[in-house]
């Protein structure tokens, strides 16, 4: 009897403990709170077109009529896309004239040939009644290897802060990660224990990151819209890539913002 | 005399169980989760199961800095003084590092035992091969021992390097705490 009245005793006294135990310990884990970020679509518009776009159609008619007969749709490259079916916008130029990119809106004529639909990986265009497809640039270089299509597909466009870059760039560098800390050294930066952005400490010369507007130095702020302050970020964008066709990076460059815009085709 | 030492070593037993029983497990893991957030490392969606002397945890999504880095299928935890283990099964590390290693991780134990109080001890196997790590808690070293699996010498060749090679085959990395 004693040893029993002893036994609930000491059980008594562990439910006691128990219970104080539970009163002072937290009554709730933590949970991960990802932060939705704002990205807005990048839509490359040329306002130059827009202000004189009743001009540049009177002239686009007059193209289609004075020279629909010189312009074999071989001769024209379309170097990037946006939107889908008949809503956007291609980038095309012509072989004579590979720098000067023209953007023709869905409906708008280019070289004697109206741009009808977009597609995933071509245009159509229609010229007197037949239509012609007309496929990206990078899509038709793609027999050569991996490191020449490297090399040929990562080219810049018109200006210094726009730049096309493949899918096959993306996934050379991917499939190969060991690669990209060999071209490129980034570290983060921070002020006040906090991450406000990342350093590119190393280029290689001659690599791709050479060739895509990146400078060392250069402190990359903003990606897509989106502040790089932790590695979240900039890992949520690498997890992103497959499904992002435009980037558009803020980079501070001797203390002032550059916004470089990539099209990734 | 021995008859009372052994009643009141019987007793003590008895409480520590009857205190293991009692204590609040889900409460003891959720200070652990606020501690680890110091650290940067959050568990999220994890169920928690109250065993009488464990709890079971399935499904944790391991989070560090912020970044998806680990899944587990299933954790269990053993508190038990003389005798703590930490079992964890069906672990799938981040793609991230499925550059540098295989991903998929079957089986981690972690225990600490009285029977070694300056040792903590892990055992691991996987598509990466079979791995052990003592810790010791006195000298805050970590030994890492492992017996890389045949995908490891075929894929991961550049991982290896990063390891010392042993004279009976195994590959062994010592860090300080």
């Amino acid at each position: 009897m004693k040893s029993l009245s002893k036994i609930l005793i000491l059980l008594l006294l562990a439910k006691i403990i128990s219970v104080s135990l539970w009163w002072y310990l937290p009554s709730e884990g933590v949970e991960l709170n990802t932060k939705k970020s704002y990205r807005a679509k990048y839509q490359r518009v040329d306002f130059k077109n827009m202000l004189v776009r009743t001009k540049v159609i009177e002239a686009r008619k007059k193209d289609v009529t004075a020279s629909s007969t010189s312009y074999n749709i071989s001769s024209l490259i379309l170097k990037g896309l946006y939107g889908s079916r008949f809503h956007g916008y291609a980038i095309v130029t012509k072989k004579a004239s590979p720098k000067k990119t023209t953007i023709v809106a869905v409906g708008e004529s280019f070289a004697g040939y109206k741009l009808k639909e977009i597609q995933l990986q071509q245009v159509i265009f229609t010229k007197n009644t037949r239509e012609y497809i007309l496929a990206l640039e990078a899509k038709r270089t793609t027999s050569s290897s991996t490191i020449q299509r490297l090399k040929s597909n990562t080219q810049n466009s018109n200006d210094n802060s726009e730049y096309i870059v493949t899918r096959a760039d993306i996934k050379y560098y991917s499939s190969n990660p060991s690669r990209i800390w060999k071209d490129i050294a980034i570290d983060s930066v921070k002020k006040n224990g906090k991450i406000t952005g990342f350093k590119v400490n190393r280029i290689k010369p001659n690599s791709q990151f050479a060739r895509i507007g990146l400078k060392k130095g250069d402190v990359i702020i903003k990606a897509n819209n989106v502040r790089l302050s932790s590695f979240n970020a900039v890992f949520n964008i690498y997890n992103n890539i497959k499904n992002i066709s435009t980037m558009d990076l803020v980079v501070l460059r001797n203390n002032q913002e550059k916004e470089i815009i990539y099209e990734i085709n | 005399m021995v008859k009372k030492l052994l009643k009141f070593v019987a007793l003590f037993f008895f409480f520590i169980f009857a205190l293991i029983l009692f204590t609040p497990k889900e409460s003891f893991y959720y200070l652990l989760e606020q501690n680890l957030k110091k650290f940067d490392v959050i568990i999220s969606n994890e169920k928690l199961e109250n065993k009488m002397l464990s709890l079971n945890i399935r499904n944790l999504d391991i989070s560090v800095k912020g970044i998806k880095s680990l899944k587990i299928k299933k954790a269990n935890i053993e508190i038990l003084g003389l005798y703590n283990a930490v079992e964890l099964q069906n672990m799938q590390l981040s793609s991230l590092v499925e550059n540098y290693l295989p991903a998929k991780i079957n089986k981690v134990d972690i225990y600490y035992t009285i029977l070694h109080p300056l040792q903590l001890k892990v055992n691991g196997y996987g598509k990466f091969g079979d791995a052990r790590v003592v810790v010791n808690i006195l000298e805050k070293k970590a030994t890492l021992i492992l017996k890389p699996s045949k995908v490891m010498f075929s894929k991961y060749r550049n991982s290896l390097r990063t390891l010392k090679k042993s004279k009976n085959g195994e590959y062994t990395y010592e860090k300080s705490l």
